[in-house]
């Protein structure tokens, strides 16, 4: 019932860190974030249009995106520029109620050009490889050996393990590090904290 | 000697004679001349350029500087280029890159500066407009690809707030406490981070003096180190009592000279 999605907020470019405080995780609607990997010039352009798009549908419709519907616009959004791409590898997660009115929550995955997946689990960018193996085995217990203890994923689980992926990525690829910045949503909106990951 | 024939009719040819004795202007034209015919490309490569920006940010403003040369290639063709513009008393922008992309910004730039004071409502355009108007202009013009190929550092006070930004040709920008670009990204930036974080170790932020020497130090180790850089600079100082510039030589001593084996 609730997401976890971390980022870190370190902008590089080649072998120079141009900024250590650039955040790649922002909202859209109430229950629902997006966060982009890639050329920062291009996540900066797509978010602006993905704004700009949730607030003509409150405009229209009376009532916010909800997550699977911002996901979808996203998926859109993206293979509109099919030829000439949006080079964005982005991440959507939020809560949505479903038809029994439970909040559950929901992670997309998207490659440059807009097919997108609903998983339990998802990593992207750069440091992408290193992280989703950890997740892979902790979130959905996979290659975890008959005896191997199942640990259910409770928030304060889930936030340890984000934090330690971030952790993991940080110590072995060069473009990761800096702030690791951490988003939590729930039915009741999106809060955010900041952990100090290795500067080098 | 050089011989540049320009024709106005379908594409832009030039031709350079080499006659023999080659200096540095006939081979950086002769160069042009034989990888870029085509009058599309000529958007894709910088002629007069300007080498770094450096920016950071003090307790009560922020600072920019640039030197004053235009490097035609490795040609120190124009020397006293000013590369960085006050737009307003909140306001100053500063560009490295090809300089005439950057002549065409500042022109628009003034334009709606001029613009703002006949409409005479009392506001100014502040940084962050300036920001998001440039990051948006660049962006769509490198998706066209017809890049303004230019790195620009917008400075300011936003609502009393250091405002220190940076924006690169593929229209990606950022905001930071010390920004540079070109060699400064590599020679001075460390130089500024330390400084900074020395200063925020022991809770405080730099003073305008810290700041003004920092600049007057990174000019120096450019000056040194970047073989397109050169010993005079802008400083721009801008804080709540509003924009100073001046221009300031770099204090460089050269004296390890006569002990480099194979200096004079």
């Amino acid at each position: 019932n609730a997401e976890y999605m971390g980022g870190h907020t370190r902008l590089s470019e080649g072998y120079s860190i141009l900024s250590r405080d650039v955040e790649r995780i922002q909202s859209i609607g109430k229950n629902c974030v997006i966060g982009q990997a890639g050329f920062h010039g291009d996540n900066q352009f797509l978010y602006k249009v993905l704004q700009t798009r949730a607030k003509i549908f409150e405009f229209d419709h009376g009532q916010a995106l909800d997550c699977h519907s911002t996901a979808s616009l996203l998926s859109n959004l993206l293979y509109s520029r099919r030829f000439f791409p949006i080079l964005s590898y982005c991440l959507v997660a939020g809560v949505e109620q479903d038809s029994q009115g439970q909040w559950k929550g929901r992670v997309y995955g998207y490659d440059v050009v807009g097919s997108f997946e609903s998983r339990p689990c998802e990593a992207t960018g750069e440091a992408g490889t290193l992280m989703l193996p950890l997740l892979d085995n902790q979130v959905e217990f996979k290659n975890l050996g008959p005896n191997a203890e199942r640990v259910p994923l409770t928030r304060e689980r889930a936030v340890g393990l984000i934090q330690d992926v971030l952790q993991a990525a940080t110590e072995r690829d060069i473009m990761t590090g800096d702030f690791g910045q951490i988003v939590l949503i729930d039915k009741d909106g999106v809060q955010q904290r900041r952990i100090p990951l290795r500067r080098d | 000697p050089v011989l540049v024939i320009i024709s106005q009719e379908v594409s832009i040819a030039m031709f350079a004679l080499d006659l023999g004795s080659s200096t540095n202007a006939a081979a950086a034209m002769k160069k042009a001349a034989c990888g870029v015919t085509d009058a599309r490309q000529h958007t894709l490569q910088p002629t007069l350029t300007g080498t770094s920006t450096l920016g950071c940010v003090f307790d009560g403003g922020v600072v920019i500087s640039a030197d004053k040369l235009g490097s035609y290639g490795s040609l120190a063709k124009t020397r006293n280029i000013t590369r960085l513009f006050k737009l307003n008393d909140c306001t100053v922008v500063a560009a490295s890159g090809d300089l005439a992309d950057m002549q065409c910004i500042q022109r628009a730039l003034e334009e709606m500066i001029i613009n703002d004071t006949c409409v005479g409502d009392g506001h100014v355009r502040k940084p962050a407009a300036v920001h998001g108007w440039l990051t948006r202009v660049l962006y769509n013009c490198r998706s066209k690809f017809k890049p303004f190929w230019n790195t620009f550092v917008v400075a300011g006070l936003q609502d009393g707030k250091a405002f220190l930004s940076y924006i690169d040709k593929l229209g990606m920008s950022f905001s930071a406490p010390s920004v540079s670009s070109g060699f400064g990204a590599y020679l001075a930036q460390p130089l500024m981070r330390e400084a900074m974080d020395g200063a925020a170790a022991t809770g405080r932020q730099l003073t305008r003096t810290e700041a003004v020497a920092l600049m007057a130090q990174c000019q120096r180790v450019l000056y040194y180190r970047d073989a397109r850089s050169f010993d005079k600079y802008d400083i721009a100082v801008i804080t709540s009592a509003g924009v100073e510039i001046e221009t300031v030589d770099v204090d460089s001593n050269w004296e390890v000279a006569d002990y480099v084996k194979g200096y004079i």
